[in-house]
């Protein structure tokens, strides 16, 4: 059984009188413990079905289920890294990283050995009793990422999480999320604009066209890990990159052709 | 040409120099305090100067000996509008942030009251004051009353603006995790709404002081504002002007609690 499954998802928003269409008709299948990128040009969706498989967002029609069973609001088994950290300001980093499990009523002091190894994967470990506006975009989205470990989901979700990142952060926590991706092993659907971002990480990318919002690509990575900073220099890295990118044009493409009267997009990834 | 171009560019060097040191001064609180003095200098040399009538307006000489001597006068009156302006200011806290919770949390009263609401903050308070004299006569809780109207309505405003201003992505992100609307609302909107409660605060200080003045006017035996009205009586003008100065330092005072109070509260926005 496939870990995370959309079948037929389809997402309309009605704003004042005019229909927009996110997503139409997608179907995807995610294996437990791979990772898997959602790439493509703004507005075509990635962001929207991001939302659903986090039960923010109710599909219009067509399912969506983990392990089996049908997503209907938010999950435990699931954690959610978004473009900004969105940290508490009047909380620790400590308080933070505890924050979703107050919210689900468990035992702060259970978890808080938990919240310091994870604070120590991510190298922050000396930041615990800082608060966030101490801390720098990088650190602020370490964080996150380990408030959305701290209950062990099954499913990481990120959206955009190292895109408000500057250049050489942002390529220091892709090498960070190798680690922990590969330590902790878990299921992770992650939308980036980033190709390169993409096939460092990936073990599976999907590219979206615009109008109709659909998976024009779908191209597995082969190349082992753990990734290193050398392999970007390398051809077969960058022969994907290239393949990836070229059907990135052809589906914006595709989509400008029928943009003309039709149907607006208004998603935001 | 060449000496005399050395000498005038030393001679800018040192005046950007002498620049400098002044824009430093202007920096510190001396220059403030400085200034602060002239003005009072200044007072009591026109005074002294022209022979002004006290009456007309007394030397700061006068009035701060007057304080100097009847401090203890002062202090009678000050404390029942100091005591009954906070009094009138926490019912107006506790009030205000109760309206504002009920109106941003619940869709039918605030649709039925927020109308409401509105056309009351609008009444100019002051103009109540006598109508609040025939209700609760002229003992202290007519003047309470006053302090309370004037004080309500900022702090049903910022605080109500405050719970609606919940960041968006907070709110998102929370949502992601599973929490509750009563979880949002203590996790989120409380924290959110306590900056924009102190400003609210501070806005009310400033009316309850006005307000129990004004009170004090329209009736009383006692207070700071009944001895300004005593005192125009007796066309003591260096009483009044005492009674004034009083009144600024409890205002000033209580203005800048509220200021401390909030750096120690809101610890999370100090240092920005």
């Amino acid at each position: 059984m496939p870990h995370i499954a959309l079948s037929n998802v389809t997402k309309e928003y009605l704003t004042g009188r005019r229909r927009t269409v996110a997503v139409t008709n997608f179907s995807l299948e995610v294996e437990r413990g791979s990772f898997v990128s959602l790439v493509g040009p703004s507005g075509c969706g990635k962001s929207t079905l991001l939302s659903m498989v986090a039960g923010l967002l109710e599909p219009s029609s067509g399912t969506i289920t983990i392990d089996g069973r049908l997503v209907a609001g938010p999950n435990e088994h699931i954690g959610t890294v978004f473009q900004d950290s969105h940290l508490l300001p009047w909380h620790t980093v400590l308080r933070n990283v505890l924050f979703p499990v107050k919210l689900r009523r468990k035992n702060l002091r259970e978890f808080e050995p938990q919240a310091r190894e994870l604070l120590k994967l991510t190298g922050i470990e000396g930041f615990a009793k800082h608060y966030p506006h101490e801390l720098s975009g990088g650190m602020r989205q370490r964080v996150a990422i380990c408030r959305a470990l701290i209950l062990s989901p099954d499913i990481l979700l990120m959206d955009e999480p190292f895109s408000a990142l500057d250049a050489m952060t942002r390529e220091e926590m892709t090498h960070e999320l190798q680690r922990i991706w590969s330590s902790y092993g878990k299921t992770v659907l992650f939308v980036t604009h980033s190709v390169r971002e993409a096939v460092f990480l990936s073990d599976r990318i999907v590219v979206m066209g615009l109008n109709p919002n659909r998976i024009i690509h779908d191209v597995r990575v082969s190349l082992e890990r753990p990734r290193t900073a050398k392999m970007e220099t390398q051809s077969r890295f960058n022969l994907i990159v290239d393949e990836i990118r070229e059907s990135i044009a052809q589906g914006r493409k595709h989509g400008a052709t029928q943009n003309d009267g039709a149907i607006r997009i208004a998603a935001s990834g | 040409m060449a000496p005399s171009q050395t000498i005038s560019s030393s001679n800018s060097a040192i005046g950007s120099r002498l620049n400098t040191a002044w824009q430093g001064f202007i920096e510190t609180p001396a220059w403030p305090i400085l200034v602060s003095i002239m003005f009072v200098a200044a007072w009591e040399a026109y005074v002294r100067l022209t022979g002004l009538s006290r009456i007309i307006l007394p030397a700061p000489s006068d009035v701060f000996q007057y304080m100097y001597g009847q401090w203890a006068l002062l202090a009678e009156h000050a404390w029942p509008t100091l005591y009954q302006s906070l009094i009138g200011f926490a019912l107006a806290v506790v009030g205000g942030i109760l309206i504002a919770v009920t109106i941003t949390q619940f869709t039918t009263i605030r649709r039925g009251l927020y109308p409401l609401v509105v056309i009351f903050a609008l009444i100019p308070k002051i103009s109540v004051a006598p109508l609040l004299t025939l209700w609760f006569g002229t003992g202290d809780v007519a003047r309470v009353a006053l302090v309370f109207v004037i004080a309500f309505f900022p702090m049903v405003v910022s605080p109500a603006s405050g719970l609606m201003s919940v960041d968006r992505g907070l709110l998102m992100m929370a949502r992601s995790f599973g929490a509750s609307k009563s979880q949002i609302f203590w996790q989120l909107r409380v924290p959110t709404s306590v900056p924009y409660i102190f400003d609210g605060m501070k806005v009310a200080i400033s009316l309850a002081v006005i307000g129990i003045i004004v009170a004090e006017f329209v009736t009383s035996e006692k207070g700071l504002g009944y001895l300004i009205i005593f005192a125009t009586g007796l066309l003591n003008t260096t009483m009044m002007l005492a009674a004034i100065i009083v009144l600024s330092v409890i205002g000033l005072g209580l203005y800048f609690m509220l200021e401390w109070l909030e750096k120690l509260v809101v610890y999370w926005r100090t240092s920005d």
